[in-house]
């Protein structure tokens, strides 16, 4: 039970991860390009450390996943903010 | 076909086609990024081998830490990374003769046509399935020592392979100092002032960064990290710690840091000194039933070093600005 | 094809790719890049032969050469690149396609 769950879980976060990647691909400008990717990466890399918890062997494992989905997700997103400010940046400088 | 051998196929030829794009692109920023990418699908290969030391390895410093150092030479090198890099100019050198001609490029193409036939027959050649040297790695070891045989491997029967490593990461750092001119980091400012955002970030993560150090250097003893893994880290939480303008390598005074440089090396040679004077160690082995505390104080020292050299390596490259009365803003050099 | 042999193959292409680019590229950089994809695909064609037990644990010899010459790897590529910012610095009327490999 908890293994289909998991599975699922992990295939929806593949599926937002290919519809970040979709975005990367037909986004016109890099601004929008960033904000496609860093939302729907976020999301599918939440759905696929949940997916993982659920099939983890122990509680420590489920913990540790966790831990690098929160890691990741406050990094990612201070990351994104930091690139989008330094395009900014570049693109005014341009005007 | 299985689905083991059709994640095989997709992630080869996401590895070529990143490689085949990077060699190709004209953008020597995207070529720099493909490259990043490169690294982290060579990553899953190396998961997909069996091999997850190797896999974390590849993906903090082949991805990671080679990718920070090709951005800032980058940087250094080209102001404005939007402007295009063209392939096909003409050769510039003056003497007649210089340039290399179609017949050159031909034989070039041959060449690399021929080791391609050569390697292919050599791999066809090796036979499909052999044992290995595991059995006679595992005779060597110490009873009772290190589970992970990765880590046993490194750390007892080819700790001289470990010895000269640390040896060649100071060979680096002398050579990246050197070039740049310079003794030593010491008094480096960050190239840009730091962002209030990513100051944020790092006193968010710091702490993480180096519990997982030290979590990954007490792992490799029975799964896969291990002393290398958490040096890496630890250069990456040194650097960041530098960037966001807080007390890193910079401040470190001339004494201490070439202690914690060399102390990776100099412990194993210690070591080395110590087994060919004792007189039941073996050469460059253990005292026996000390096997564990010395391998871990050696991995900890190990560790220290691999961190403080490869964050005065990534601080060399990204450049920064001289702690002088009057900066303009760029590195200064005498 | 069993699994060994389609990865010692990609890594046989890998190489002769990575030999290629170094040829044929001029800018240093990428001179530099084609140097770490020869290295890693050295790197695969090792690991693969470790891998060729298959259901056994990989062969832990070959894996610690591999981890030891990504070490390496990475110290010659800061070497390189610290020794392409030199000659920048000391070839500064150079043209800014950065084709300042083949000055004189």
């Amino acid at each position: 039970m908890m293994e289909v769950l998991g599975r699922i879980m992990c295939l929806a976060g593949a599926f937002f991860f290919l519809a970040g990647t979709v975005g990367l691909l037909r986004f016109p400008d890099s601004l929008s390009r960033l904000h496609a990717l860093t939302k729907a990466d976020n999301l599918g890399l939440g759905l696929v450390a949940v997916g993982l918890m659920l099939t983890s062997d122990s509680v420590l494992a489920a913990a540790k996943v966790g831990l690098i989905w929160i890691v990741a997700m406050i990094s990612g997103s201070t990351i994104c903010f930091l690139l989008g400010r330094s395009m900014l940046a570049g693109m005014r400088r341009r005007k | 076909m299985s689905m083991g051998l059709a994640l095989d196929v997709l992630l080869i030829a996401a590895l070529l086609l990143t490689s085949w794009r990077l060699l190709e692109a004209s953008d020597l920023f995207q070529a720099i990024v493909l490259f990043i990418s490169f690294g982290l699908f060579l990553s899953l290969v190396w998961l997909r081998l069996q091999a997850p030391d190797i896999a974390l390895a590849e993906a903090a410093v082949g991805a990671g830490l080679a990718g920070v150092l090709l951005l800032g030479t980058f940087k250094g090198l080209e102001p404005d990374f939007r402007k295009k890099q063209e392939e096909s100019k003409p050769c510039r050198l003056d003497r007649p003769g210089a340039c290399p001609t179609r017949v050159h490029y031909l034989a070039a193409l041959l060449g690399v046509l021929g080791l391609a036939g050569i390697l292919t027959l050599a791999v066809l050649d090796l036979p499909r399935s052999a044992n290995g040297l595991t059995e006679l790695a595992v005779r060597a070891f110490e009873p009772g020592g290190i589970d992970h045989l990765v880590t046993a491997v490194l750390l007892d029967f080819r700790l001289y392979d470990t010895w000269l490593e640390l040896a060649v990461l100071v060979l680096a750092l002398l050579g990246v100092l050197g070039a740049g001119g310079r003794h030593s980091v010491r008094g480096l400012e960050p190239p840009w002032d730091p962002d209030p955002v990513l100051v944020w970030l790092v006193r968010l993560l710091i702490p993480v960064v180096f519990s997982a150090a030290v979590y990954l250097l007490l792992l490799g003893g029975h799964a896969p990290g291990g002393a290398f893994q958490a040096g890496v880290i630890l250069a990456s939480g040194l650097t960041l710690l530098w960037l966001a303008g807080y007390r890193s390598v910079t401040v470190l005074p001339r004494g201490l840091w070439y202690g914690l440089v060399i102390c990776g090396f100099g412990s194993i040679e210690v070591l080395a000194i110590f087994a060919s004077v004792h007189p039941e160690t073996p050469v460059l082995g253990y005292p026996p039933g000390f096997s564990n505390p010395v391998i871990l104080a050696l991995e900890s020292l190990a560790t220290l070093s691999i961190g403080v050299v490869l964050a005065t390596l990534t601080i060399e490259t990204l450049g920064g600005r001289e702690r002088t009365p009057h900066y303009s803003g760029k590195g200064d050099r005498p | 094809m069993n699994t060994f042999l389609l990865y010692s193959l990609a890594a046989v292409v890998l190489i002769c790719l990575g030999v290629h680019g170094l040829i044929f590229r001029r800018h240093l950089l990428r001179k530099v890049m084609a140097l770490n994809i020869i290295s890693g695909g050295i790197f695969l064609l090792l690991i693969s032969t470790a891998y060729r037990n298959g259901t056994e644990a990989a062969d832990p010899i070959p894996q610690a050469m591999v981890l030891t010459g990504i070490v390496v790897t990475v110290s010659a590529t800061a070497f390189a690149l610290a020794l392409i910012r030199r000659i920048h610095q000391d070839n500064p009327d150079a043209d800014d396609d950065g084709d300042f490999g083949d000055r004189e």
